[in-house]
C-alpha cells in the first residue's frame, strides 16, 4: 500500500502548494519602515570590463565567483576598471561616472526594518544610468538589498566588450 | 508576392508582414522558409528593438541549453527508481508464483476500512500477481492532483497583456523561481508591501522591486553564489546595448 499512499500524499501536497504560497504572500504584508532613523547608506561600486580576449579574470577583482557562471560566462575575461565607495541618501544621490562617460546615479529610497528580531534591515535603492549625450541606458532599477549584498548591472558596450557594475551595500 | 490594389498601385504584401516573437524564435532555430528567413533577417537588420530581442533570445537559449545538458548528465532516473525499490525490499514479501512483490502493509491498512474483504484472497488468488493497479492508481492520483494544482495556479496568475510595449523584462531563473512573465514590466513596489517573506529573503539575495528597461531589452538573472548547496543567489540585471556608444 506504500505506493498509493505515497500518491495520495503527493497529490495532497501538489494541490495545497498554491494555497500555502498565498498564505506566505499574505504574511509578508506590511513590514515596518524606519527611513527616518537611518537616512543614508554607503555602497561600494566596482566597474569591470568583460571581454573575450582570453586574459582571464583580473586578480585585483578579488573573490567574485559569479563571473564564472552564466550570464557572465559569456565573456572569458574580466578586468577591474574602477572601484569606489560613495554614500547616498534620499535627498543626495551618489553619482558615479563610468569609463564610457555614462553616469550611474544611486538613491536611497527607504530603509525597511526587519520583521523578525535579529534579521538585517533592507535598503530600498533606486539606480539609473544616463548615457553621455542624454540617452538613458537604464531608466530605473529599484532593489531591496541587505547590508553586505551585491547586485550587478551589466550590458553597456565598451571597447569590444561590456561594462559590468557591481554595487555592494555596506553595513 | 506582389498585388495590385483598386487604384492600381502595386505593393509587396510580404514585405509588410511584421516580425512577431514567434518569427524570431523560428528564425533563431532556422525553421523559417528561405524567403521568410531572408525577410526576417532584413527586418532585424533595420530594427534595433528586434535585434535586441534576438540577442536576448540567443542568450536565454544558450543558458537553457547549458542547464539542460548539465541536468541530463547528473540525473539517472533508472538508478534512482532501482535504488528506491531496493530500499523497500524489507517491507515486501514475494509471491510464490512469479516472485512479484506484494506489500504486507496492504492488509493492515485496508482491513479497518473494509473488514469483509479478504486481501489474502484478492492478492494471491483472484488477481494476477503482476497486477499494476496500485501503480496505476498512484499515477492517476498524482495526475489528477497535478492537474488541479495547475488549474488553481493558472487562475492565480495574471492575464498576459496583449498590448505591445517597448518595455521588456525577461526574467531567467536558473535556481530560484521568481515569476515575472516576458513582456511584463514590473510595477513599482508600494512601499514595503513588495518585501518578500523572511524565509524567501534567506534564499534570494537582492530583490528587484521595480525595473524600467526603457526601449532596451533586459533580463534579470539570479546567479547562484559559490556554494552549490546554498540557495542564496546574486541578482544580475543585464541589458542589451545595440547602439552602444562607448567604443
Amino acid at each position: 500500500m506504500r505506493l498509493p499512499l505515497f500518491g495520495i500524499f503527493l497529490a495532497a501536497g501538489v494541490s495545497l502548494a498554491p494555497f500555502s504560497s498565498v498564505a506566505l504572500a499574505e504574511q509578508a504584508a506590511a513590514p515596518k519602515t524606519a527611513a527616518e532613523t537611518e537616512a543614508s547608506v554607503s555602497a561600494d561600486f566596482t566597474v569591470l570590463h568583460g571581454t573575450n580576449d582570453g586574459t582571464g579574470i583580473d586578480a585585483k577583482i578579488g573573490k567574485m565567483p559569479e563571473l564564472t557562471k552564466p550570464p557572465f560566462s559569456a565573456y572569458n575575461s574580466y578586468k577591474l576598471l574602477e572601484r569606489a565607495t560613495a554614500s547616498s541618501s534620499k535627498s543626495k544621490p551618489s553619482i558615479t561616472k563610468l569609463p564610457n562617460g555614462s553616469v550611474l546615479k544611486v538613491t536611497l529610497k527607504d530603509v525597511v526594518e526587519p520583521k523578525k528580531k535579529g534579521d538585517a534591515k533592507r535598503y530600498v535603492m533606486n539606480a539609473s544610468i544616463q548615457k553621455q549625450g542624454g540617452n538613458t541606458f537604464l531608466p530605473l532599477l529599484e532593489v531591496n538589498a541587505r547590508a553586505g549584498e551585491t547586485f550587478f548591472v551589466a550590458g553597456q558596450t565598451f571597447k569590444g566588450g561590456i561594462l559590468v557594475i557591481a554595487i555592494k551595500v555596506n553595513p | 508576392m506582389t498585388t495590385k490594389s483598386m487604384n492600381g498601385t502595386a505593393h509587396d504584401r510580404r514585405a509588410e508582414s511584421p516580425v512577431s516573437d514567434l518569427d524570431l524564435m523560428l528564425y533563431l532555430d532556422g525553421e523559417l522558409s528561405d524567403d521568410r528567413h531572408e525577410e526576417v533577417r532584413r527586418t532585424i537588420t533595420r530594427d534595433k528593438v528586434l535585434r535586441g530581442k534576438l540577442d536576448a533570445l540567443e542568450l536565454s537559449s544558450t543558458i537553457l541549453r547549458e542547464r539542460v545538458s548539465d541536468a541530463a548528465i547528473n540525473i539517472d532516473l533508472t538508478d534512482a527508481v532501482m535504488a528506491q525499490i531496493a530500499s523497500h525490499k524489507s517491507d515486501v514479501s514475494l509471491d510464490e508464483r512469479d516472485n512479484a512483490p506484494v506489500a504486507r502493509e496492504v492488509q493492515a491498512i485496508v482491513a479497518p476500512i473494509a473488514p469483509t474483504v479478504s486481501l489474502d484472497k484478492l492478492g494471491s488468488r483472484t488477481k494476477p500477481s503482476n497486477d499494476n493497479a496500485r501503480g496505476i492508481f498512484a499515477l492517476a492520483a498524482f495526475a489528477v492532483a497535478a492537474a488541479a494544482g495547475l488549474m488553481i495556479w493558472g487562475r492565480m496568475a495574471p492575464a498576459p497583456s496583449t498590448e505591445p510595449t517597448p518595455h521588456v523584462a525577461v526574467v531567467a531563473t536558473p535556481e530560484v523561481s521568481k515569476g515575472v512573465a516576458p513582456n511584463e514590466e514590473i510595477e513599482p513596489a508600494k512601499g514595503a508591501d513588495a518585501m518578500a517573506d523572511s524565509t524567501q529573503d534567506e534564499e534570494v539575495g537582492v530583490e528587484v522591486a521595480a525595473v524600467d528597461f526603457g526601449s532596451r531589452v533586459g533580463t534579470i538573472f539570479y546567479v547562484p553564489t559559490e556554494a552549490a548547496t546554498s540557495k542564496h543567489t546574486t541578482t544580475v540585471v543585464w541589458l542589451t546595448d545595440p547602439d552602444g556608444d562607448g567604443e
